[in-house]
């Protein structure tokens, strides 16, 4: 099953917090935490930071003890994505055929590397991170290898600004042997407890495993990965995001409420980003829900066939309104708002009503406004009681505005 | 105590000297770069503001209860829109800061904040501007004042 071709993976170093020195060199050396739209987690931080206990996820106030001298930034994904673009910019010009895996992650197609460079394949790659730190500012960690789980695993190594191939045989097998196998991507807790069960704890064990066993145990995601550690890729790169199953929009609140008028307001605002994702996707779903989450702890939801394939807010915000008012158990408080839609299909490959179908005018003309003036410039007025969600930068934008990534 | 950075190498040599500035001068961490430090609880608390086109050094806000002007470190935007300060012939400026600290937590500052300088006889005084938390920055520093930001909000 095995092929020449070679697999990167390329993965900026603390990317946010890179990011933020990229355009202030004042923060270089600086330990930086950069904190989540509520200002409460750090969401992400420098190499300065973790060294002194700080971890992805918690709150402020114990970071500050653990890192008195940190320094800490709000987060802009606006700004990331102008980076990552840029990043992925270079990694296109270095190679025919790269996937845009995460905001700082992209595995590529690396077997023309030397040619592009004319060197050895460990100097090609040297001369692509130079190229891309020159270009955005960003160190980066570049792994080469046969499969994508091998060159993850190697940028992983090689960190910070590292580059490392692992191509020979034997130096796969002697790189991976000691690994513990929940550092491969798409092993989690779970499946390690699985795993364990029989004496498999490191990536050299899984390897030795039988495969047949390993399918049972993982099905056929966890043969993937057993053919990927022993070389052989069979993830091809994709270029292209790959269709959504689902597509959601919402999260938590803020904090919590009771108020009607802002609990409507933040249904409305998650509807329209909802619809304006849909929209720029090309997206049309059958299925809606409104998904809840309560201060008290649990959550419910309701959903419902949406009686066309659509994507316009005339059918969709009156269904969703409608949806929140059968799920909400109103003396409780709310703290998550999830809007999803499903049973996507592109929008013309969809059937068809057999009834007047409505066009989407309302969505049209804000497309049109916001296009020329900016994002929720035009809005919905039920999003008014947002005023200061809609007043502060970090709101406007999202990780999951970053369209065409394959991950998350 | 809230405090203000301003990276070194943007404070011109003549004024850390004339204003006895090099005690406060710190290195966040053994690379970074060397900062200024402005604390309010320090025994001499001072503030750097640009007024015209100058970069001068005066002293933050009265402590002085002889003075006439009000003992407090900061002037609310509230009551400068109000009229309250207007006896007092405020002047606005703006104060350069790279980094600022709240109640602990160390943020960073684009540009810097806003303030006024009011004047009693020879001797000015700078009161930075404080307005109302973003919910960000209350949950950020647990403080329902913030200062006023030049072309930012956080």
């Amino acid at each position: 099953m095995s092929n020449n071709k070679l697999i990167g993976h390329l993965d900026a170093d603390c990317f946010y917090a890179s990011a933020e020195r990229a355009r202030r060199p004042g923060l270089r050396a600086v330990p930086i935490g950069v904190l989540g739209n509520q200002g409460a987690c750090v969401i992400a931080k420098s190499y300065e930071m973790k060294a002194c206990g700080v971890k992805t996820g918690v709150p402020i106030w114990e970071a500050v003890k653990l890192c008195p001298h940190g320094v800490y930034v709000k987060r802009d994904f606006h700004w990331y994505e102008v980076l990552s673009r840029m990043m992925l910019e270079c990694v296109q010009r270095a190679s025919p055929s790269v996937e845009y895996y995460s905001i700082d992650e992209f595995f590529f197609d690396a077997s023309l590397l030397p040619r592009m460079f004319g060197g050895s394949m460990f100097e090609s790659a040297r001369a692509l991170q130079d190229h891309i730190l020159k270009q955005t500012g960003i160190p980066i960690s570049i792994g080469i290898s046969r499969s994508r789980t091998l060159a993850k695993l190697a940028s992983d190594y090689g960190k910070p600004f590292g580059c490392f191939s692992l191509l020979d045989t034997d130096e796969i097998a002697q790189f991976v042997e000691g690994i513990d196998i929940q550092e491969v991507t798409g092993i989690a807790k779970r499946s390690a407890l699985k795993l364990a069960q029989h004496g498999i704890k490191t990536c050299g064990e899984f390897r030795r495993a039988d495969r047949k066993l390993i399918n049972r145990l993982l099905t056929k995601k966890g043969e993937l990965l057993w053919w990927e550690l022993h070389g052989d890729d069979l993830t091809p790169i994709a270029t292209r995001r790959p269709m959504h199953k689902a597509m959601a929009r919402g999260g938590s609140i803020g904090g919590t409420t009771k108020d009607p008028d802002r609990l409507r307001a933040w249904l409305v605002r998650n509807v329209e980003r909802l619809i304006e994702a849909m929209v720029w996707h090309g997206y049309v779903a059958e299925k809606l829900t409104v998904a809840l989450g309560y201060q008290e702890g649990g959550g419910t939801s309701q959903s419902c066939k949406l009686p066309e394939a659509t994507n316009a807010s005339e059918l969709m915000l009156p269904l969703a309104k409608d949806l929140f008012d059968r799920c909400y158990v109103a003396r409780l408080s709310l703290t998550h708002i999830h809007i999803i839609a499903d049973q996507l299909a592109f929008a013309g490959d969809h059937q068809r009503s057999l009834f007047d179908a409505k066009p989407a005018r309302v969505d049209a003309l804000k497309q049109l406004i916001n296009n020329k003036l900016g994002r929720f410039k035009l809005r919905s007025a039920e999003t008014l009681p947002l005023t200061e969600i809609y007043d502060d930068d970090a709101h406007q934008y999202d990780i999951c505005d970053v369209y065409g990534k394959s991950c998350f | 105590m809230f405090g203000l950075a301003l990276i070194r190498r943007e404070m011109p040599d003549e004024l850390i000297a004339l204003h006895q500035l090099r005690s406060r001068i710190v290195r966040r961490c053994q690379a970074a770069d060397e900062e200024v430090y402005f604390v309010d609880q320090h025994c001499v608390p001072l503030l750097p503001v640009w007024v015209d086109g100058q970069f001068l050094i005066l002293p933050w806000g009265n402590r002085n209860p002889n003075s006439k002007l009000p003992r407090t470190g900061w002037c609310r935007q509230e009551s400068l829109e109000e009229g309250s300060w207007r006896w007092l012939h405020p002047l606005p400026v703006e104060i350069p800061a790279s980094y600022g600290c709240d109640r602990g937590v160390w943020y960073v500052v684009n540009e810097g904040l806003r303030g006024v300088i009011v004047q009693e006889q020879h001797r000015r005084v700078v009161y930075p501007l404080s307005q109302q938390s973003t919910h960000y920055y209350e949950v950020m520093t647990r403080n329902r004042r913030m200062p006023v930001f030049i072309g930012e909000t956080i």
